[in-house]
């Protein structure tokens, strides 16, 4: 009798500890989560500041914004070939393609087909609401400058897609 | 019902074999997130180069052969008026040429119709703002010298008188 209520104790401890696993886990998942840098639904401060004829970016079906750098190596043309069929797509679909960079005079070569919005001056609010902290970091935003898809590093195919996917439901 | 009791311990051991590996994975992806979220540290080494435009997006000639220094100092749409007037008086305390200082609008539309004696600037460089923003939250203010390159960061106290001598301290103006 001794014995089963010993057993009874060691699955009611085990039981505990499984739970207390369980919701240890749930804390650091939703923590990790809620870290997580421009996740879709966030909305921006749009518009993000003027490009270099001084005026806002016009707007557009959905905005396609590309933090980069020509002295980013992971800017250059050699990787870049996924964002430029990206942003040639998105392009053709009604979109703009917006370049922002962390200094002034800074952008990356471009390809010289797609049709980009440089800025030359962001606004504070479109930077508070962004934190951009390393280039290239690419967002894919509806007209009202929520985020809808978004990759930090180089664009490769795979995100490419993923990126297109997303567009699918802005262009619906 | 002894046996019953065995398997159902077996049973939880098994899916606490499985939930602490996946605990301490979600445990140390939280970490890396953490490390990766948390605010650049310290001082940057310089933030030009920098480009400002005001709220209609016209450039904004902040050097000129006289500057020798520049201070960037936020205005908080949040109390536009006393920031504005802060640095009106900082400017009247310091006003050799040879030192520019810069309204940074933590809002676009902050600047909107003002007219001021110091440039207010409402679009400018990412990089540049962030430091400014950044280190305005910490109360800090910039001291750089004409080529953007950063020389101190000051204190950003509520008496201007403080905070002039202290820019005149390190540029000798």
């Amino acid at each position: 009798m001794k014995w089963i209520k010993n057993l009874e104790f060691w699955c009611f401890l085990l039981l505990f500890v499984n739970l207390a696993t369980a919701a240890a886990d749930f804390y650091f998942r939703h923590s990790a989560l809620a870290l997580l840098p421009l996740p879709p639904g966030q909305g921006l401060a749009g518009p993000p500041g003027i490009t270099l004829t001084g005026t806002p970016p016009a707007t557009a079906a959905c905005h396609l914004v590309r933090y980069a750098s020509i002295h980013c190596g992971y800017c250059a043309p050699k990787y870049s070939e996924p964002w430029n069929d990206l942003e040639r797509t998105l392009t053709q679909k009604g979109c703009d393609s917006i370049i922002v960079t962390p200094f002034s005079g800074d952008f990356p070569l471009a390809d010289e087909k797609n049709p980009e919005r440089r800025l030359a001056g962001v606004s504070p609010e479109f930077m508070r609401s962004t934190k951009f902290n390393s280039t290239p970091t690419t967002l894919l935003v509806d007209r009202n400058w929520r985020i809808v898809w978004s990759h930090i590093g180089v664009v490769e195919q795979s995100d490419s897609q993923e990126a297109l996917q997303a567009s699918d439901t802005l262009m619906r | 019902m002894r046996i019953y009791l065995l398997f159902a311990i077996l049973g939880l051991m098994i899916v606490e074999g499985f939930l602490v590996p996946r605990s301490l994975r979600d445990f140390r992806t939280m970490q890396k997130m953490r490390r990766e979220s948390a605010p650049t540290q310290g001082l940057p080494v310089s933030l030009g180069p920098f480009a400002a435009y005001d709220a209609n997006g016209r450039p904004l000639a902040l050097v000129t052969d006289d500057t020798r220094w520049i201070v960037p100092l936020v205005i908080h749409s949040s109390q536009f008026a006393s920031d504005l007037e802060y640095l009106g008086r900082l400017r009247k305390a310091l006003p050799n040429r040879a030192i520019t200082f810069v309204g940074v609008c933590d809002n676009s539309r902050c600047s909107d119709g003002q007219t001021s004696e110091v440039p207010l600037l409402a679009y400018g460089s990412y990089a540049p703002l962030q430091d400014i923003v950044r280190l305005d939250g910490q109360s800090q203010v910039l001291l750089l010298n004409q080529f953007w390159g950063v020389t101190k960061s000051l204190h950003r106290t509520s008496s201007t008188e403080n905070l002039a001598a202290e820019i005149q301290q390190v540029t000798g103006k």
